[in-house]
């Protein structure tokens, strides 16, 4: 009778072990998934990107009328420019401005990363489309369409 | 008496072989969390977005005292930590280690400093 309860006593404490030994397990491979896991801040940037080209079309409250494609990045003091990292070649971002009822468009960076916007933010590119009014200084109204896409996918995805 | 002296040390044992279990989680877990690698990326990231955000003359204070403090148990140079080329940043916070680097739109001229207590400011200037 005593033989069997230091028995039981010990295989206690080896199923204890195991059980620690499965938490640590679980906690080991949440904080390698956590900490694994990079920052996805392309949403943050997308919509910086947005903002601060609406802000530029709609210099102190009127519209400009004076960005073209050929000055629109040194005007909006824009850099595609991206860091050396696997193939990237400063092809990483896109922006495209639709201006009714100019008609006129204006485009820069990358146009294929629009191609691959999805709703399945995971492996694409972030895209983001936002729509305002303006007037310029004589009360004419312009529509404006921006969209903007962050592909960055290596660095924000894994 | 032998009986019951053998019944204390086991569970005394068995209590410190779950305390040791314990103190390895927690020290993995506090050295998976100041980790340099993740505190790279975190402020290169940031200090990106910060730029991005930023209009010419915008001065920004932050605190980055956990970078400063790495940086020093790594012996690394703090005037390092934070560099820009073009328009990247790269934050390093150790010798052995490329750093982390994160590029910007903002078409500007950005440059860093610490103060001794880590506190850091940015100061986005034009190009």
């Amino acid at each position: 009778m005593k033989q069997d309860k230091r028995g039981s006593d010990k295989m206690i404490s080896m199923y204890w072990f195991l059980i620690l030994f499965l938490v640590a397990a679980a906690v080991v491979y949440m904080a390698a998934v956590f900490y694994g896991k990079p920052f996805d801040v392309r949403e943050v940037e997308a919509n910086l990107l947005v903002n601060k080209i609406a802000d530029c079309f709609a210099d102190e409250n009127y519209f400009r009328t004076d960005l073209t494609q050929d000055n629109f990045m040194q005007k909006c003091h824009l850099n595609f420019n991206v860091e050396d990292e696997q193939t990237w070649k400063d092809d990483q971002l896109y922006v495209r401005v639709d201006i009714e009822p100019l008609g006129d468009i204006i485009e820069a960076g990358n146009k294929e990363v629009l191609d691959f916007c999805s709703a399945e933010l995971t492996k694409n590119a972030y895209c983001i489309e936002r729509k305002l009014y303006a007037i310029d200084i004589d009360n004419n109204p312009y529509y404006l369409s921006i969209k903007a896409g962050v592909r960055k996918t290596e660095k924000n995805v894994r | 008496m032998k009986k019951r002296g053998n019944l204390i040390t086991e569970n005394v044992i068995f209590i410190i072989l779950n305390l040791v279990f314990l103190a390895i989680m927690v020290v993995f877990l506090v050295t998976k969390a100041s980790d340099a690698a993740p505190m790279e990326e975190k402020y290169a990231k940031e200090i990106a977005l910060m730029i991005d955000v930023a209009k010419t003359g915008m001065i920004t204070n932050f605190d980055m005292s956990d970078a400063v403090n790495k940086a020093k148990k790594e012996e690394f140079d703090l005037t390092k930590i934070v560099t820009f080329t073009d328009n990247t940043v790269l934050v390093r916070l150790r010798q052995d280690g490329k750093g982390y680097s994160y590029s910007f739109f903002n078409d500007v001229n950005p440059s860093f400093s610490f103060n001794n207590n880590g506190q850091a400011q940015l100061v986005v200037n034009s190009k």
